[in-house]
């Protein structure tokens, strides 16, 4: 009779056991410490990710933080595809320094671009590269020191080394209204690298005689690259003004071919691009931050100096009447012609992580838009996408004076 | 004067009369007491006027008696029935007396029919009403956890020690041992997850996130009295049950471990009502002790529920704003509970004939 009773008490006991994980809201994980860290890029590895970004790197007296002594540093992180850390690392040597892209290579190494700034002034900015072995181990750091402000943007893998996308405001001469830049404003500037980061030509610098940043590099149809930026050209400035898109069409060895700038009146700032079959889809926000900006879209021929490029904001808010302020931060291609944009919905403390897909043509995909995020500031600086379709987004998480990096991963 | 003296006459006759009868009339009254009717019922009782003894008790028995005086008169009439042979009556009567005294035990001083007759009948309690009244202690078990930290991070649940728990329950008797109970509870759960996140080894982030869930718990179950100790009787306790959570909330904080950082984020209560399963089931175990009472017993009792299942539903409402502002995730996890309570049952019987 016992024997009954113990039996059944196992079984009982035993089907109490089921277990059920359950990963449908995501992962969320955050990287860093107190004061401000952000992550501004994303690559994936096999086993996992790199992100680039910033981390303030502090120094503590007991509980307190020493403000004075802490300072940003480029972060670099590998992480499984838990999202959990492998390693990280501070890079900038003594400088305060910033990663703006991340380049995974396919030897498990990664490359990150980005700067470092003097710490006396005029406190100016110097392009900063730095490549990691897959453990971490630093190969190669290089800080290209120059007169003025210089940063990378982006950077890509060409059959010479790296080409780095990098903004620069340097004088440069002849300055006249259609030549040359102004000092202290912005050109784009070009740096091509070997291996070993050693400049194969000096850094070549391009634009108009105002502010031109080039934010994205991609391989370009039919040869060369292709660079999107902003500028505060206007081309005809009866139909334009204000900030615009501007594409520039380089050659492999980073001389212009062509430029094509697009917009209207309102502003319009560059976010990224990414290369179609037959052209390119342009993303970008239109409006300004302040008052309030909605991303955009540019359907761009292969031939940038065609008569007319379609273009038009993103609704991502099929059915509202007022349209809540959002803005495209990057894009990047998800499953076989769609893509994936990465950003920020809403603005100030109402701001939350952006992610959603469009077709070819910039037109949100029904239902698959993901706006996540709580209390505070959040926002997706970068996105991927594997082969499982998984997306993966990197940003930042801020309140008050504390931001961490932000990485989530989900799947639509 | 012949006329006077024949007044007289008839005066002292009347008196005579009157003061003969005047006993009679006095019995009556003596005999509209209970324990008076009682005696004198026994008196015919012994006569053997057993045929006046049911007349003469039966208001009595409605509400003239106390508890003794009450069994001994049903013990009279149902013997002087049996003396009559009216066995039926006797049997009705038995019914009424077994009716109103469940628990009678028989005693060296009744008599043999009666005794005789007591034995063709079986108490048996129909129901037993228990009213538990005590506290859980939730305890999570299966903890799948879930993080938002990316390095180190330790976690802790703890739960307090009194959350009320109150239940009404139903107990059929299957045998001697054996009974079958279904009960209806209300419970009060809450628990505490803390979590500690570190950063290079220092800690500097630390969560604090109190549940609370107010549930239904309708467990079927099965005790089986062990032993008996005098009045006492240790019993077991086994069975499953579902628990129907009506209203899940939580307040979180999250604080820095560095003074000059950030100040505590705290927040108001966030209902879960769509991040937690409406309908859990469990299994129970638990043992106890009883103390028999006239019509009942007093017991204590400790006993464990076991969830089945995964209390997280993910997708709810307040995941956002847990993980980002709190930085807190919910882990996967089983709800159990440890329950203490203290509490009475009643019993109600039927008694019948043994066919």
């Amino acid at each position: 009779m016992y024997r009954k009773y113990i039996i059944a008490i196992i079984v009982l006991l035993l089907s109490s056991c089921e277990k059920s994980p359950d990963t449908s809201d995501g992962e969320l994980k955050y990287y860093g410490d107190s004061f401000e860290d952000i992550g501004y890029t994303i690559a994936q590895v096999d086993n996992g990710y790199f992100i680039g970004g910033q981390f303030t790197a502090l120094t503590r007296v007991g509980n307190i933080i020493v403000k004075e002594k802490s300072i940003k540093k480029m972060a670099v992180i590998k992480t499984g595809t838990d999202g959990n850390t492998v390693w990280k690392r501070s890079m900038g040597g003594r400088f305060p320094a910033v990663g703006t892209k991340i380049l995974a290579l396919e030897d498990g190494s990664v490359v990150c671009t980005g700067y470092v700034q003097d710490t006396l002034a005029p406190y100016s900015k110097n392009l900063l590269v730095v490549k990691l072995d897959a453990d971490g181990n630093t190969i190669l750091e290089k800080i290209f020191k120059s007169p003025g402000n210089q940063y990378g943007t982006d950077i890509i893998n060409t059959p010479e080394g790296f080409l780095v996308l990098g903004s620069t405001d340097v004088l440069r001469e002849p300055s006249t209204v259609y030549t040359g830049n102004a000092a202290g404003k912005k050109d784009i500037l070009l740096v091509r690298l070997d291996n070993n980061f050693g400049s194969i030509v000096t850094p070549f610098a391009t634009g108009f005689i105002g502010n031109d940043e080039g934010v994205a590099i991609k391989s370009a149809i039919g040869g060369g690259y292709i660079v999107v930026g902003t500028t505060d050209r206007s081309l005809p400035s009866t139909e334009q003004a204000g900030n615009n898109i501007i594409l520039w069409r380089i050659r492999s060895d980073a001389s212009v071919i062509e430029y094509r700038i697009l917009g209207g009146a309102s502003d319009e700032y560059a976010a990224d691009i990414e290369v179609l079959t037959d052209g390119y889809l342009v993303v970008g926000n239109i409006g300004t931050e302040a008052t309030g900006q909605l991303g955009y879209a540019w359907q761009v021929p292969s031939n940038i100096s065609s008569e007319t490029i379609p273009g038009d904001t993103i609704n991502i808010e099929l059915e509202a009447k007022i349209k809540t302020p959002f803005s495209i931060k990057a894009m990047c291609p998800y499953k076989t012609s769609l893509f994936l944009m990465a950003g920020q919905f809403s603005t100030g403390l109402s701001a939350r992580m952006l992610i959603f897909v469009t077709d070819d043509s910039g037109n949100m995909v029904e239902g698959k838009k993901k706006v996540i995020g709580g209390t505070g500031t959040q926002a997706a600086n970068d996105v991927i996408s594997d082969n499982e379709d998984n997306i993966i987004a990197v940003g930042k998480n801020s309140f008050e004076n504390n931001s961490m990096i932000t990485l989530y991963k989900f799947r639509f | 004067m012949k006329i006077r003296y024949q007044i007289n006459i008839r005066l002292c006759l009347l008196s005579v009369v009157l003061l003969g009868f005047w006993p009679l009339v006095a019995y009556p009254q003596e005999a509209g007491s209970c324990a008076e009717k009682l005696a004198n019922a026994q008196a015919l009782f012994d006569r053997g006027q057993v045929e006046q003894v049911p007349v003469m008790l039966r208001e009595c028995l409605k509400d003239g008696f106390n508890r003794e005086e009450s069994l001994a008169a049903y013990k009279l009439i149902i013997q002087a029935y049996l003396f009559d042979d009216k066995l039926e009556m006797a049997d009705s009567t038995m019914l009424a007396f077994l009716k109103k005294n469940p628990e009678y035990q028989l005693s060296p001083t009744d008599h043999s029919s009666f005794v005789h007759l007591f034995n063709n009948f079986k108490v048996k309690p129909i129901v037993q009403i228990a009213v538990h009244l005590g506290s859980n202690m939730p305890f999570v078990t299966f903890v799948t956890p879930v993080t938002t930290a990316s390095e180190q991070s330790s976690n802790k649940y703890s739960a307090e020690l009194l959350n009320l728990y109150t239940s009404v329950e139903a107990r059929f008797a299957i045998n001697r041992k054996l009974e079958l109970n279904v009960e209806v509870g209300y419970s009060q759960l809450k628990f505490i997850n803390e979590e500690i996140i570190k950063n290079d080894d220092v800690e500097h982030d630390f969560i604090s996130y109190t549940e609370s869930q107010k549930r239904l718990e309708v467990p079927v179950s099965a005790t089986y009295s062990f032993k008996n100790f005098g009045r006492f009787t240790l019993y077991g306790r086994l069975g499953a049950g579902a628990a129907l959570s009506f209203k899940s909330t939580a307040i979180a904080s999250k604080a820095s471990t560095d003074l000059n950082a950030y100040g505590i984020l705290s927040g108001k209560e966030l209902d879960l009502k769509d991040s937690r399963i409406p309908v859990d089931f469990f299994t129970q175990i638990g043992a106890g002790i009883k103390f028999k009472t006239p019509g009942g017993y007093f017991f204590t009792e400790i006993r464990s529920n076991f969830g089945f299942r995964n209390q997280t539903v993910r997708g709810g409402s307040t995941v956002d704003e847990l993980r980002s502002y709190y930085g807190y995730v919910d882990d996967d996890f089983h709800l159990n509970t440890l329950n203490f309570s203290l509490g009475y049952t009643l019993l109600f019987y039927k008694p019948s004939k043994i066919q």
